[in-house]
């Protein structure tokens, strides 16, 4: 696979017209499935593809002289059109599907409670921290992940496996980072929540 | 453990500001590649790991990508049935130059001295044939795969030979070897060569063999690789 890397990388350098050509042919290919693979939700997803593709490939003409590894060139242009991707579904909003970014606006609106600089929670307070969570209106999933994180220290790895095992679903970790950060974000509207965190101010 | 306990305080307090999300969305592709290797990926990115748990903007995004390395590993890209044609108008359309060409412009020579400078233009002209030149078998293999091979010719007095470091991916060693009609072994010895790259000087003499070997070359530089033998 380095061998092949390092040839694409050449071959793309290359002046002669038909290894240029075929070169960046190979490597469109491999932009247009990855670009594929991060907007596969899309209404438009193909012609999205395509275009995070194209402007993939113009930047990764643009910068050969910038791969600084040629024996990862596909890594390095994979990065490229998957940043091109990111963005362009962040730009337009497009990143959280309806349900969760309702959520995110709705915990944007209350005001955060400033945190003094010499702030310590002690033990007690953790006690209550981890009471309020386990009696706010989130899923028992929500809570395992949130509490399995923050006071059980355990790696997402884990959880992902003790939830698959519970739901007799595969779980991976990416779809715990969520389901803690959707309700996380749920727990910032949770008023008993905040009137702890509020008196642990003072 | 009790700093767990004051970060999750801390990111239910208040939501993460626009500005930290860019900087977190480029360090993802290294938290998901130590996420990936079995390592501490938590521990060793923290600032990425809290900002997930507070941004659900960004842990979609963390999520897509990760998916995709996944997907990536397991050899299980999408593969639609149809990919549209890329416009190459972009490439560089000069007129296409021939091998001796190239290197009738990278040889300059006087009466006792030569120079070699390789090109972009010239590397991918240079790929070998799927016969590959091996090294000798001392080196247990760490050089046996080779990058480039340049053969000597009635008017280019040595050949040139590029092989990847399996130990290190991003080096190579390159060997010069001088190939004079009226010299053989063992009166090769003695020619000094030097190599010059952007980052790199290295000065050597041929063995009784006419052989000159300089590692740790940086792969990425043979573009600006110049070889000068001198008292041929």
């Amino acid at each position: 696979m380095n061998e092949e890397n390092i040839a694409l990388y050449l071959a793309c350098q290359s002046q002669d017209i038909p290894t240029q050509t075929a070169a960046f042919q190979a490597v469109w290919a491999y932009l247009y499935r990855v670009a594929l693979k991060l907007v596969y939700d899309q209404p438009n997803a193909a012609d999205l593809a395509q275009d995070c593709a194209q402007r993939a490939l113009i930047r990764v003409h643009e910068r050969l002289a910038e791969c600084q590894e040629p024996a990862a060139f596909r890594a390095w242009a994979r990065q490229i059109v998957s940043h091109l991707a990111i963005d362009y579904l962040r730009q337009h909003k497009r990143l959280l599907p309806l349900e969760d970014e309702e959520s995110e606006t709705a915990v944007s609106l209350p005001t955060p409670i400033p945190t003094p600089e010499d702030q310590t929670i002690t033990t007690l307070t953790t006690h209550e921290l981890y009471t309020h969570i386990a009696l706010a209106p989130i899923s028992d999933r929500s809570r395992r992940v949130v509490i399995g994180r923050y006071r059980d220290d355990l790696p997402d790895e884990y959880l992902a496996q003790r939830e698959s095992q519970l739901t007799n679903q595969t779980v991976l970790p990416s779809h715990i980072q969520v389901t803690r950060a959707k309700n996380i974000a749920k727990l910032r509207n949770y008023e008993p929540l905040r009137q702890f965190l509020g008196v642990a101010t003072k | 453990m009790e700093d767990l306990h004051k970060q999750l305080a801390k990111i239910i307090r208040a939501a993460p500001d626009d500005a930290t999300c860019q900087n977190i969305l480029l360090a993802l592709d290294g938290y998901i590649a130590a996420q990936l290797a079995g390592q501490n990926y938590q521990l060793r990115f923290p600032e990425v790991a809290f900002h997930l748990d507070g941004c659900l903007t960004c842990a979609h995004a963390y999520a897509r990508l990760y998916e995709l390395a996944l997907a990536e590993a397991a050899q299980q890209l999408p593969a639609p049935a149809h990919i549209p044609a890329p416009n190459l108008d972009f490439l560089n359309r000069e007129t296409a130059v021939s091998l001796p060409q190239l290197l009738q412009n990278a040889l300059h020579r006087t009466a006792n001295y030569l120079t070699l400078q390789l090109s972009a233009q010239l590397l991918p002209l240079l790929q070998p044939p799927p016969a590959l030149a091996l090294r000798a078998p001392t080196d247990e293999g760490r050089y046996a795969h080779c990058l480039l091979l340049l053969e000597a010719n009635e008017t280019l007095p040595l050949s040139l030979a590029v092989y990847q470091d399996a130990h290190n991916l991003t080096n190579c060693l390159v060997e010069v070897t001088l190939e004079l009609p009226d010299r053989h072994w063992p009166d090769l010895a003695g020619t000094a060569v030097s190599l010059h790259t952007p980052t790199h000087q290295a000065h050597t003499t041929t063995d009784a063999w006419g052989i000159a070997v300089f590692e740790g070359i940086k792969t990425a530089e043979l573009p600006h690789l110049t070889i000068e033998l001198t008292e041929m």
